[in-house]
């Protein structure tokens, strides 16, 4: 079993943990403790399987972007600067995340023959589109979707992940449905601000 | 650093993860051609031997309340390895994948292979149930068992694993799942045989349940490992493909019709070119009630089939013929089963190095069932039908 799949499951997890109501009332220290303790606890297995193991095996293989958004996300309990990186993630990356998103799992439905899933296991075409979405946003000095992309990438190349297909490092149901609910709470408040 | 600096450092960043991405992507190679193995022992034998036909049951009777979905090899050591699931019932927690080796013209001791629980932990993965195992040696004699677990609900959202033998199954790897699907990996099953291509890739037959049928050919280097995916059909046409080599680039694949439109018939699609491309869907002339087929390729002679030849039910199991190996044109030549009370089921057809093909299936969801014939036999049911139709 990869390490990735592994942290990805259990980055989730401590997430929830660490956000029950009795622990946001500690302190950093404690909650570094807390966090030690939950990650140790979350391994062990009850009877023949753990936490983490019941996670992943009904979410299967979460991607990387969303491990890395999973990571900042978590560090946003003990440091304010992951914040920082809300704004471009909302603005850069989830109208990818979202785009993608919409024509891969459309596709996947079987209504027609082609697949964007399949291109994902001979990932040359896959990888030419990130490159070109690499570029633009290099010229729109747009770095944050940008070393994403990368990080999601040199992972692939490692191929740390159970799966060997392109798309299962770049985005995951979790994802997706995250930058869906961005997308409706923008498209709402515009909305709200334009009958006002 | 300057923002000069930090966009070269970005850019080369991108010039190396990117070049390390395609060269990842540049080992998914493969060659559209099948192996078609052909043993001369076995065509000699073919041409001599008189006709041969022979029942018995694989599963002792009182193994379980419920199996279904067996599959059949000839391991490397020339013995018949079946597989099979069973428990309480079908969707049960306590399905088993048991196994038994066909050695001295009888079937040997049943035996698991795996349980639920015993995937969990090695997957360390929530596993509810399993079902459907393909067992399937390949041309370097390693035996291949994928089967499907289920992580809640019904069989729709079943994802493969696999497990591998060096030992003729005495002991077999711990399991690995194959990543199908953006849905969460789920819905992706097996049921017909795997077959080998001359680069030693391996061609896997899949179908999805989830929300839309489909039928698919997934191609696994020789790790197991997906490097490409082919969808044959869409949305709730077919599921379970049966592809049948012909050539090194010419097969057959004979799909099972999932549609709700009646009349529903066996569905087809042909490829000259190795799998690269596929012919367009057509209807065969025999009815499917929504239910599994298997078939294989008799030397020199055409295709047969085995299916339920009844537009509704499974309550007879029946062999046709087709001659020009398009798979669309059938002719009906024996019928191993029939019986208006009973329930026969997921065939699985091989034909062994000697030339014998072995035909096991669910027999009223209580036993596995092994016939064994030869070319003779099929050809003398042609011939008794020709007289008397």
């Amino acid at each position: 079993m990869p390490i990735t799949l592994n942290l990805s499951a259990s980055l989730l997890l401590l997430n929830i943990l660490l956000r029950m109501p009795f622990i946001r009332l500690f302190r950093p220290p404690a909650k570094w403790l807390m966090l030690f303790l939950f990650l140790a606890l979350i391994q062990i297995p009850i009877t023949h399987i753990s936490l983490v193991g019941i996670v992943s095996g009904i979410l299967g293989n979460i991607s990387i972007t969303t491990t890395i958004l999973l990571c900042l996300w978590l560090l946003s309990l003990f440091t304010a600067k992951p914040l920082l990186l809300l704004q471009p993630i909302q603005q850069q990356l989830f109208p990818l995340v979202f785009f993608a998103g919409i024509l891969l799992y459309f596709f996947a439905l079987g209504i027609v023959l082609f697949d964007l899933y399949a291109l994902g296991y001979q990932a040359f075409y896959i990888l030419l589109a990130l490159l070109f979405v690499c570029c633009f946003n290099l010229w729109r000095k747009n770095f944050t979707v940008i070393f994403i992309i990368l990080i999601d990438l040199l992972v692939y190349s490692a191929s740390l992940l159970n799966s060997s297909n392109l798309w299962d490092y770049l985005i995951d149901p979790l994802v997706f449905c995250l930058a869906l609910y961005t997308y409706f709470c923008i498209v709402l408040k515009k909305s709200v601000t334009a009958t006002r | 650093m300057t923002q000069k600096a930090f966009l070269t450092l970005t850019a080369l960043l991108i010039t190396v993860s990117f070049g390390f991405a395609f060269h990842r992507a540049s080992k998914t190679s493969y060659i559209h051609e099948f192996e078609i193995s052909k043993s001369s022992s076995a065509s000699l034998k073919k041409a001599e031997a008189e006709p041969f036909y022979q029942e018995r049951f694989v599963s002792p009777p009182n193994l379980a309340n419920f199996v279904h979905a067996a599959s059949i090899t000839e391991m490397s050591n020339y013995q018949l390895r079946a597989v099979w699931y069973g428990g309480s019932r079908d969707g049960s927690t306590d399905l088993t994948i048991y196994s038994s080796v066909f050695n001295n013209n009888a079937w040997g001791p049943t035996n698991p292979i795996t349980t639920r629980k015993e995937t969990s932990s090695e997957l360390n993965l929530l596993v509810k149930k399993l079902g459907n195992p393909v067992i399937w040696t390949d041309q370097n004699g390693k035996l291949w068992l994928f089967y499907v677990n289920v992580v809640f609900g019904g069989w729709a959202v079943s994802n493969i694993n696999f497990k591998v033998s060096m030992d003729n199954g005495e002991t077999f790897s711990k399991a690995q799942k194959i990543h199908t699907s953006p849905y969460l990996n789920y819905s992706t099953l097996v049921k017909s045989k795997p077959h080998q291509l001359t680069d030693g890739s391996i061609v896997l037959p899949t179908y999805h349940e989830f929300i839309g049928n489909m039928s698919e050919l997934l191609i696994l280097n020789q790790k197991g490992q997906p490097i490409d995916k082919q969808r044959l059909s869409t949305f709730r046409q077919t599921i379970q493909p049966e592809v049948v080599p012909i050539s090194e680039k010419k097969a057959t694949v004979l799909m099972r019709c999932s549609s709700q439109k009646h009349p529903r018939n066996m569905r087809v699609k042909n490829t000259k070119d190795g799998g690269k491309t596929w012919s367009e869907i057509q209807s065969a002339n025999i009815p499917n009630p929504n239910s599994a087929i298997s078939s294989v390729a008799v030397d020199d002679y055409g295709l047969i089939v085995v299916f339920n030849n009844h537009p509704y039910n499974r309550t007879n199991l029946t062999l046709a013929l087709n001659r020009d190996l398009k798979g669309v044109d059938w002719q009906i030549i024996h019928t191993f089963e029939q019986d208006p009370n009973g329930s026969f089921s997921y065939p699985y057809l091989i034909e062994d190095s000697q030339g014998d093909y072995h035909l096991v299936y669910t027999w009223n969801s209580k036993r596995i069932k092994h016939i064994t014939f030869n070319k003779a036999w099929i050809q003398s049911k042609v011939h008794q039908h020709a007289h008397h139709p």
